[in-house]
């Protein structure tokens, strides 16, 4: 059986001890690691070329090194 | 208290043996395992939300109810539920001049205010499909609105160790 009286008093102790600065950096944390969960597992990684494919014909061009793509490899597991 | 629950994810070939966390940013109870209480709603998140083989799963379970935040049909827990709610959103507001979402409101609840007793949250909304709706639409100015008469109830489960007799029930081609 929850106990509501003891759940609130650990809410307010925690409340308490907040000030605006650590709430805003709780808050953009969760989001970016809420950003970064999106993405899925994985890494981005450099690649060189790139396949375009344009009115039903795939080209593929070499990219020089100062311009490489970065992508992500990503194994986005869904949930819920 | 031990209640039948479902579980609904994509069909991928592979069988669950357990349930898949949720961390999706839109995940509104925060990040745990969802399950729905009603097939009917399995079925229609199988169909609206995991169709990108075309198919989907439906896994059934048992939980444990005996620590969890029943905000559907406990008074008390609903009630304080929702003041512990607006009361830290009220406080971020204030202090940070951002709102927070209820999945981050429920994090917060975990991580911060220690509610480790806290094994689920049992919440409700309404269906999403007026298709199903068994009566017709209320009617005002030549509009017609769906009136959701019943209740879209759903668990968020923290601690996986209420769930019990996880099984996939059926896979579903979808609509």
């Amino acid at each position: 059986m929850l106990n509501l009286q003891e759940l609130e008093a650990s809410l307010d102790k925690a409340l308490s001890l907040e000030t605006p600065e650590t709430l805003t950096a709780w808050l953009l944390s969760k989001r970016f690691n809420d950003f970064q969960n999106t993405l899925g597992k994985g890494k981005f990684v450099e690649i060189d070329s790139v396949v375009f494919t344009h009115i039903g014909i795939a080209s593929t061009y070499s990219l020089p090194n100062s311009e490489s793509l970065i992508i992500a490899e990503c194994d986005c597991s869904l949930a819920a | 208290m031990l209640k039948i629950v479902y579980h609904t994810q994509e069909h991928r070939g592979m069988t669950l043996s357990a349930p898949k966390k949720c961390f999706r940013e839109d995940a509104w109870l925060g990040e745990a395992y969802y399950f729905w209480e009603d097939l009917e709603d399995a079925d229609q998140w199988g169909n609206s939300s995991k169709r990108k083989t075309l198919k989907y799963e439906v896994y059934r379970s048992e939980i444990n109810y005996e620590n969890v935040l029943d905000t559907v049909f406990n008074e008390t827990h609903y009630r304080f539920w929702l003041g512990q709610i607006e009361k830290v959103a009220l406080k971020f507001i204030r202090s940070t001049n951002m709102k927070p979402s209820l999945k981050e409101l429920n994090d917060y609840f975990k991580e911060r205010g220690s509610w480790n007793t806290v094994t689920g949250i049992r919440f409700q909304d309404l269906p999403t499909n007026p298709n199903r709706l068994l009566i017709r639409p209320i009617e005002y100015r030549n509009k017609q609105i769906p009136f959701a008469y019943r209740k879209r109830i759903q668990i968020a489960v923290y601690n996986d160790y209420i769930i019990s007799n996880f099984a996939r029930l059926k896979i579903e081609a979808c609509l």
